[in-house]
Formats: structure tokens, C-alpha cells, sequence
């Protein structure tokens, strides 16, 4: 997997400056995490809708432990509507 | 230009094991305190810790502060001050007693008391045989740390600045630290911090080489701060590596896989370790290993299109093994590597984990720095704990489960010498000159206007490349030599960044510009310090240095048993000696170090 640390995406009009907030919120504790959103941001983050960005944020709110357990499928999500959004993070 | 300025009594940056360790100590002393933090307290790179913490506290066998100082000692390839090892060690049980009063959930034994596992080095009777010193809080101790001191500061009420990105250290005409500069993420308004006491605790800067276990928070934005301000960074050849982290990515692949009976193959096919170690193989010790495949690596028979990597075969053993014992390395391959390990091999490279050198500081959090012909004078109102700080506990060689110790004991320490400091002369805040703002908004304002700039992400792409070629877990001279010419030029690319986006709310682009300017502090340090190393001990390795009874392992004292320091301005070297008398014990005489 090829790391990227700088990808910027274009704020989108109808989110604004919300994305460089969930950006920053996708720098994280573990260094799995980091690698699977900044994939995640390089191939959506132009074209992340709002009611996509809603539910990044409540995802990211997780723990750094929680959101791995997640996303390998050892933990049940707390909300079913993040499970699109988990797909796209392991496609 | 108004620019906000905020006095406090003590102002910690960064917000991981050391800092809120120091913040409880300053607060629970009544002085107003802030912590600047880039992320939430509990998302700082002390997350990721899952050994545990060392002390000797005996609770399963007999265990003695004395012994886990020989133990630490030894590891750092006696390269380790001796009066800072001696402190660390007795302070263990202290700080981790506290730590549980502090509602930290240790793992118990039966009797009620705190549980302890063996751990790497860590032996009894002076290097006898293993002993259970590490205290762990299932596989989540550094989180688990993490939660127990943050609600402890809310308690005593420090005060968060979350999402702040400090930008420099001020330092006044006699040198005193009065504080630092400032970003507000979500306005992007610079600030000034005044404090009375300034305290780094910003963690390593694992970040500088292509392939690191480390976040990618972790920029060695304090290192940069404090370089920048003119102060030496001490011993900064020494990184520790992991042989088994995936390639292009830095995920580690736990030692376990090769105890299942992974083999290490070259693009031959060959199961290269049977040449280097022929009775123990692929589970030979980790330096072992790592140089084992960077010389097959750099002797061109490394895999891929850029033969940059080796493989870790799993695919002869059962499948069913495979899922019942490694399930986790399943998953991390298939994210990282995008291989099914039951199907084919996973590409590997020996992996930047820890950074030993750092800020220099005394046992006593005090940054030294050599001044009047007195080698350690300590800096007037700074300090500084953890993985940005060398007090040094860790020399050449950290062991394991040593690293949340470092932070919690000498956390406190700063906090709590900080505390005397302020109290045994109480004054008001020195006047602060507004012009010492002036280098940070140079420095943003360079990057707003420049024009026809370099790529941030292109550049830091170069120096880590440059980092993992010239300066990895095994060192030559010829590489190390184009290594130092690489890095300068990087740093001219790094002087004239550009960022397309200006906006001011959380500006991502910016960020990570501000703290490639601290990166490349770092690696040109690392570089310089270990091109000017001749010697192998600990994890600088060299392919040069000659191993005979003399130079066993090819470590040299009688040249260089001593502490680098490398000063920005003029990319100058210094050197200064390694405190070889504890404390209250005999020193622990030099020897060669085998396990």
C-alpha cells in the first residue's frame, strides 16, 4: 500500500471548511488507521457528500482500538448507517 | 500585527504519557497550567503501546530496582547515563503505583495485585534469566495510561488547548525559554503561550523514514522547535528498527509469525537467514535479522521493481493455522500489502520504531546544553520528557516496556522539578519582546507567498527515501557519506514548500508543511550524527567498524563512549561525556554486550 501523508482534497461547496476539520480527525493514534483513511481521503475526498461527512465524523469519534475492531469486523457498529462508509475504507 | 497572548504558570506541548503525566504534577501544585495538544490527548501516539511498563515490583517473583538497571544499562550498550537509569528504575514502582491509584485498569493476579510478563532484556540477578517486570493492561496499555491521566488532569483542572500547533520556542537575550508560539487549527490565529515554566513533550519523529511503525502525528515537532531555537539534539543516530514491517507501509508483523515458522526469502527464492544464522535462522535476534535483509537488499537480492524488500513466507503452513493463530496478520496483509499471506508471501523491510536521542535533559526533565565549559547547564524555564527528550535512559538501544516508564517517570520529574523551580524563587513573567513572534510568521508567511515551490508531499517523500537508503538499520560509510549531501539538498527544497490552499480553517496543507520544517531537523541531525559515528553500538550499526577483541561488535569506547550533539546552525558537532556513576550504586562496568 503506498503511504501518502499530504493529500489535500478540495473543499467541497456544500461542506466548507468541515472537511479539513474531518481530515485533521482522520490523523490518528495508530498507524493502521492513518493508512487506511488517508486511502480513504485520496480516493472520496473530492466528492465526500454531506450526509457522508456526517457519518465519517460520528465514525471517527470512536477510539483508535474501537475503530480497528470495526473495521476488521471484531466489533458490532454502533450505527448501521457507517457500514457503506466501512466499505469504502476496506475496498 | 495584535497578536493573543495567553500567560500561564507552566505550558506543556503535546499531550501523550509524558505530557499529561508532567501537567498533573503542575496542577496538582495549584499553578495554572495549559496543554497544547495537535489531536485529542487520547488519540497521542502513546495509544499504540501495547507491552506494558517496567517495574520491579516483585509481585509474581523476586525483582530488584538494582537489576532492572543493569538490564537497562546493558541494552543501551552502556551508552545509557547511569545517574538517569538508576533514577528511572527506583522511581518505576512509584509512578506506577500512582498510576493505578490514578484508576488505571491493570491486569491482576489472583491475590489482587498487579500482574507482570516476562518482556525482551529484562532479567533477574544481573542478567540471569528472565523475570516478570512488565505491568500490562491487556494489549491496550498505552490507552488504557492515557485514559487514567487524562481524567486525573481534568480533575485538577489543567486547562486543553486541543488542536494547537505549536510553532516555536521563544527564547529571551539570555536564553530563558518564556513560552512558545502558537496555531489555532480551527482559525489558524497564531498566539503567544507565556509561561513561567515550558515543558516538550511531543513524542518521536518516527516519520522521518519512508517505512516507520510510527502515526503519522508523529513529526518530531518539538525536536524542530528546539533546534531551531538553538538548542543541540543529543545522540540522534540511534533509532531502533523492527525487522518485519509491512513494505511502503510500516505496519508491524509481530516476531510471532516467524515463531510459527514464517521464513524470510530473497527474490532467489533462498531462505537467506540459513547463511547468516545458521542455527537459530529466521528467529535469530531482531538486529540480526534486520541486517540480514538490508544486505540482501543492497547486494541486489531484494524483491519487487524496485528489489527494495524481502518476503515473509506463511504459505506452507496450514491454512487453518494460519487463521487460528495469526488471524490478525491476515487482515494486516491483505490491508497493507493487498496479499492473502495463506496464498503468497508478504513483502517486509526492517521498519523505524523508536527514536533514542532527543532533546537532552538531566534526570531532573531539565534540557541541558553545554554552556561555559559546563557540558550539561541546564536551559532557564525549559524542560522536557518522553520520546522527544534524551535524559538518557535509553542510550543506543531501548528495551522494551522501558519506553512508558521513560514517560511517566521523568514526566513528572520535569513536572515536579518545574514546581520547585517556580516555588523556590517566585517571580512574575519575564517581559516578552513582541518581535519574538516574528520567525513564526516569517515562517508562515514564506509559505503563503512563495511561488513556483516544491511539492510538501514530493519532499517529505524524498527525505524519508533518502532516510531509509543512506541511514537504515545497517550503516555504510560510502551510503552514509551521499547520505548527508541528499539530505542537504532536500532541506533546500524544504525552504521553498508551497501550499496551494491559503485558507485559514483547519488547513491541512499548512499543517503538514509546518511540520515537514521539522522533520527535516531530524533527519539532517540522524544523518550527520551517524556519518560522523565511527563505531557500531546499539542500533547504529556499521559495516566499517571492525569487531575484534578491542572493538567488540566493533563498539569503540575508548573513542567513542560519548553523547553526540548536533547543532543546527552549521550543522556542528559536539560531543560530551556519558555519566557513568549512578546515583548511590557502583557503576556497572563496561562490557561486551551479549545475550
Amino acid at each position: 500500500m503506498h503511504v501518502s501523508e499530504s493529500y489535500c482534497p478540495k473543499p467541497s461547496p456544500h461542506i466548507g471548511p468541515h472537511l479539513g476539520r474531518l481530515r485533521w480527525h482522520s490523523r490518528r493514534a495508530l498507524l493502521e488507521l492513518d493508512l487506511l483513511l488517508e486511502r480513504f481521503w485520496m480516493r472520496y475526498g473530492d466528492s465526500l457528500d454531506a450526509q457522508q461527512a456526517v457519518l465519517l465524523e460520528g465514525l471517527l469519534e470512536l477510539e483508535d482500538h474501537d475503530l480497528w475492531d470495526v473495521l476488521c469486523g471484531r466489533r458490532e457498529i454502533d450505527d448501521p448507517r457507517w457500514q457503506g462508509l466501512i466499505e469504502l475504507l476496506l475496498e | 500585527m495584535n497578536i493573543p497572548v495567553r500567560k500561564f504558570d507552566a505550558i506543556i506541548v503535546g499531550a501523550g504519557g509524558a505530557g499529561l503525566r508532567a501537567a498533573i504534577q503542575l496542577s496538582e501544585a495549584g499553578l495554572k497550567t495549559a496543554v497544547l495538544t495537535k489531536v485529542f490527548p487520547t488519540r497521542s501516539h502513546t495509544v499504540a503501546a501495547q507491552g506494558g511498563v517496567a517495574a520491579s515490583l516483585g509481585n509474581s517473583e523476586e525483582d530488584h530496582w538494582h537489576w532492572h538497571m543493569y538490564d537497562t544499562v546493558k541494552g543501551s550498550d552502556w551508552l545509557g547515563d547511569q545517574d538517569a537509569i538508576e533514577y528511572m528504575c527506583r522511581k518505576a514502582n512509584e509512578v506506577v503505583v500512582e498510576l493505578e491509584h490514578y484508576g488505571m485498569p491493570f491486569d491482576r493476579l489472583d491475590n489482587g495485585r498487579i500482574y507482570q510478563r516476562p518482556f525482551g532484556g529484562h532479567m533477574s540477578n544481573f542478567g540471569e534469566k528472565p523475570v516478570r517486570r512488565s505491568c500490562a493492561a491487556a494489549d491496550r496499555t498505552g490507552h488504557a495510561m492515557l485514559h487514567a491521566m487524562y481524567q486525573r488532569n481534568i480533575k485538577v483542572n489543567t486547562q486543553f488547548f486541543v488542536e494547537w500547533m505549536a510553532l516555536d520556542l521563544i527564547r529571551d537575550a539570555e536564553g530563558e525559554v518564556l513560552g512558545v508560539t502558537a496555531m489555532e487549527m480551527e482559525t489558524g490565529e497564531v498566539s503567544m503561550f507565556h509561561a513561567k515554566a515550558t515543558i516538550f513533550a511531543t513524542g518521536g519523529a518516527g516519520r522521518i523514514y519512508y517505512s516507520s511503525t510510527n502515526a503519522f502525528i508523529n513529526t518530531g515537532d518539538g525536536l524542530g522547535m528546539a533546534a531551531r531555537a538553538g538548542i543541540p539534539l543529543e545522540d540522534m543516530e540511534f533509532w531502533q528498527f523492527h525487522p518485519t514491517g509491512v513494505a511502503g507501509a510500516g505496519v508491524l508483523i509481530t516476531e510471532g509469525v516467524r515463531g510459527e515458522g514464517g521464513i524470510l526469502r530473497n527474490s532467489d527464492g533462498e531462505r537467506f537467514m540459513e547463511r547468516y544464522a545458521p542455527n537459530a535462522k529466521d528467529l535469530a535476534s531482531r538486529d540480526v535479522v534486520s541486517r540480514a535483509m538490508v544486505t540482501e537488499i543492497n547486494e541486489g537480492r531484494g524483491c519487487g521493481p524496485n528489489k527494495d524488500y524481502v518476503l515473509l513466507d506463511i504459505t506452507h503452513l496450514d491454512p487453518h493455522t494460519i487463521m487460528q493463530r495469526l488471524p490478525g496478520i491476515r487482515e494486516i496483509s491483505i490491508q497493507f500489502a493487498g496479499i492473502d499471506p495463506i496464498k503468497a508471501p508478504i513483502p517486509v523491510v526492517p521498519t523505524c520504531h523508536y527514536q533514542m536521542g532527543g532533546i537532552p535533559t538531566n534526570y531532573l526533565g531539565q534540557v541541558v546544553a553545554p554552556k561555559g565549559g559546563d557540558a550539561s547547564a541546564a536551559v532557564p524555564g525549559f524542560y522536557a520528557a518522553g520520546e522527544c527528550a534524551c535524559a538518557s535512559v535509553h542510550g543506543a538501544n531501548r528495551l522494551g516496556t522501558n519506553s512508558l516508564l521513560d514517560l511517566l517517570v521523568f514526566g513528572k520529574s520535569a513536572g515536579e522539578t518545574a514546581v520547585e523551580e517556580l516555588k523556590k524563587s517566585p517571580r512574575a513573567h519575564k517581559p516578552l519582546a513582541m518581535e519574538q513572534i516574528d520567525k513564526s510568521l516569517a515562517r508562515l508567511g514564506r509559505l503563503n507567498q512563495q511561488k513556483d515551490g516544491a511539492s510538501v508531499h514530493e519532499t517529505r517523500l524524498a527525505m524519508q527515501r533518502s532516510m531509509q537508503k543512506h541511514c537504515s538499520v545497517f550503516r555504510f560509510n560510502d551510503l552514509l557519506k551521499q547520505g548527508v549531501k541528499s539530505i542537504l539538498d532536500i532541506e533546500q527544497q524544504v525552504a521553498r514548500t508551497e501550499i496551494k490552499d491559503k485558507s485559514q480553517v483547519f488547513n491541512t496543507a499548512r499543517l503538514e508543511a509546518l511540520e515537514l520544517d521539522n522533520l527535516i531537523e531530524v533527519a539532517k541531525a540522524t544523518m550527520i550524527s551517524a556519518e560522523a559515528r565511527k563505531e557500531s553500538r546499539g542500533a547504529h550499526v556499521r559495516d566499517d567498524a571492525i569487531d575484534n577483541a578491542a572493538t567488540p561488535n566493533g563498539r569503540d569506547d575508548q573513542n567513542w563512549l560519548k553523547h553526540s550533539l548536533w547543532y543546527r546552525e552549521g550543522n556542528r558537532l559536539d560531543y560530551k561525556p556519558v555519566k557513568m556513576t549512578p546515583l548511590t550504586v557502583e557503576t556497572i562496568a563496561l562490557k561486551k554486550r551479549a545475550y
